[in-house]
């Protein structure tokens, strides 16, 4: 459904030199490689998530496959169209949610971006009508789509872009960081929406978010991005099992515990407050380590956990 | 297709009932401009009858007419496009099934529509104030040819002012270029003074150029009828509006591979 091989973009930018003469006679310019000859494939009905830091290249791969850039090298495949000649009969089958970017008509009530969109992708009056309702319902927004966009909040706002990028009923729905600055709850409805829309439509959904919670609880297979290349392409828990190798100790003790054992188990400062201490591990040392540590303390709560998908992508930043 | 249209047309006209401080300041300014050109060339006119070949009839009928020429050619939407390139608001746009040249030709029409609309109310007001004297249209036949010189002017405004707008896909600095093309538009395109009253050899420079197509040339039809040498003027209009649009649609093309939209 997706195919992307030997995909490259470079983006030129102007390298300021101080030198206003310069600069403006001659400026230098530098290329800078956003994406770094990356490949992979999506099949229908995937849900992907696209993780990586900022400015890794994962909206730029995303506005490639839609169509909105041009690769500078690479052959790309999108449901059998090349995305950037911006064919009306691909267009009408793919969705984009931007959470940073407002998509409706500002000044208009929410209805009236609907009726626009309707028209622009030519959806039939009884598929429209149907689709609308049942997405108003889903996203619960029946109270404020009669309100002009600017003044729904961020939450509402988001809901509302959700419905007008999918009443053309899309096959493929890119959703970038579509609940970023939301509070739990707007988060949680558009996360609950996401996956039972997924499920019920078998639609391809790549995106990407920065809230590891959403990742984890929407996406099967992971790609993660970093400067421009593939670090890692799988499934979450292959990702957890091969990156997770440590685990932590949380200890409440009852008394301070002396230096000796400081030293002897090389914990940190930032990582003992009394009461609280807290031992990073690696897994295969964990009952060694805790039957030498456990005689030499008084405590009154003890929980191990395992490593959270934040840290152990904290990790994978770092590494490579 | 003409669904779509129309309902680009509606929801356009719907944003202007939502800004209507901006529209009728801005429709203010237009009769004042109106307003301060009637009376200098009535002024003009008190120590002669005729000048430049012009009674003050005629000229007045010409700056009337003009400035409804003005109202239905300067007026649109594309300038907004300029914007929306600099702040990545026109992936929207992208990401579409519509061409950008449909989508901003119904706004254009759209306001077009409202601006006509008003400037026949003003103009009609204006009339009714001043009471002045005007010379009827020189002959119905005339009106077919009134109407083409207003599609052509329409296309050459529309199609530079996208050329002026696409300019946003290489630098920020926008709207000195537009800048410069309305104080040439306010000089040259005939809606202060007609064109003919000129130096012969510097109205002829001016007749190749785009700018008397957009006002003088359909307003100068309505006051003087039809001429044995219009052939020509239609020639070089229909030439420009080519020219143009090829223009607009290589340097979209061209803006669209070279920008990055990176960050936005």
């Amino acid at each position: 459904m997706i195919s992307v091989k030997k995909l490259t973009k470079l983006y030129r930018s102007q390298v300021k030199t101080g030198n206003i003469y310069k600069d403006f006679f001659h400026p230098v310019y530098k290329n800078q490689k956003a994406l770094d000859d990356i490949s992979f494939e999506i099949e229908q009905g995937e849900l992907i998530g696209f993780i990586g830091p900022n400015g890794a290249g994962k909206t730029t791969t995303m506005k490639i496959l839609s169509g909105i850039l041009y690769p500078s090298h690479g052959e790309i495949q999108v449901l059998k169209f090349t995305p950037w000649e911006k064919k009306s009969a691909f267009l009408k089958q793919i969705g984009f949610v931007m959470g940073q970017k407002n998509q409706l008509l500002w000044d208009l009530p929410a209805t009236d971006s609907f009726r626009l969109n309707k028209e622009i992708y030519e959806i039939p009056e009884n598929v429209y009508k149907k689709n609308v309702d049942e997405l108003i319902t889903l996203l619960e927004c029946k109270d404020f789509i009669h309100q002009q966009v600017k003044t729904l909040s961020l939450g509402q706002r988001m809901r509302v872009e959700l419905i007008a990028s999918l009443l053309h009923n899309p096959k493929i729905l890119f959703l970038d960081e579509p609940t970023i600055g939301l509070d739990i709850f707007a988060q949680q409805i558009i996360v609950n929406f996401i996956k039972q829309y997924q499920e019920e439509k078998k639609a391809t959904i790549i995106l990407t978010s920065h809230y590891m919670q959403d990742v984890q609880r929407l996406a099967k297979r992971i790609l993660f991005i970093n400067k421009g290349t593939i670090i890692y392409d799988g499934t979450l828990e292959k990702l957890l099992s091969t990156y997770s190798t440590d685990k932590t100790i949380e200890l409440t003790l009852s008394t301070p515990i002396s230096k000796e054992v400081q030293k002897q188990f090389s914990i940190q400062t930032e990582d003992y407050t009394f009461p609280k201490l807290r031992l990073c591990v690696k897994k295969e040392q964990l009952s060694d380590v805790l039957s030498r540590l456990l005689p030499n303390v008084e405590f009154n709560d003890l929980s191990i956990e395992e490593e959270s998908l934040e840290d152990v992508i904290k990790k994978m930043y770092q590494e490579k | 297709m003409f669904k779509k249209l129309w309902r680009i047309f509606v929801v356009t006209v719907a944003q202007y009932l939502n800004y209507r401080l901006s529209f009728v300041l801005w429709r203010v300014r237009n009769v004042m401009n109106f307003v301060l050109i009637y009376f200098l060339w009535t002024s003009v006119y008190q120590t002669s009858g005729t000048l430049f070949g012009y009674s003050k009839e005629t000229m007045v009928t010409y700056i009337l007419f003009s400035n409804l020429v003005y109202a239905i050619v300067l007026s649109g939407r594309t300038a907004d496009l300029a914007g929306d390139i600099l702040s990545g608001a026109i992936i929207n746009n992208l990401l579409k099934p519509i061409s950008i040249f449909s989508y901003t030709i119904a706004r254009e029409l759209a306001d077009k529509a409202i601006n006509v609309g008003f400037a026949v109310v003003e103009i009609g007001l204006l009339i009714l104030l001043f009471q002045p004297k005007l010379v009827p249209l020189h002959d119905s036949a005339t009106l077919p040819f009134i109407l083409l010189a207003l599609i052509s002017a329409c296309g050459i405004s529309f199609f530079i002012s996208l050329v002026l707008s696409f300019i946003a896909f290489w630098t920020e600095e926008v709207w000195a270029p537009r800048f410069i093309f309305f104080i040439l538009v306010s000089m040259l395109s005939g809606s202060f003074f007609p064109i003919d009253i000129l130096p012969k050899p510097l109205e002829i420079a001016l007749l190749l150029t785009p700018f008397p197509y957009l006002v003088y040339f359909p307003a100068k039809l309505f006051i003087s009828g039809l001429q044995p040498d219009l052939i020509l003027p239609f020639v070089i209009s229909f030439v420009w509006v080519g020219v143009l649009y090829f223009a607009a649609k290589n340097i979209w093309k061209a803006g669209m591979k070279n920008f990055s939209f990176y960050g936005r």
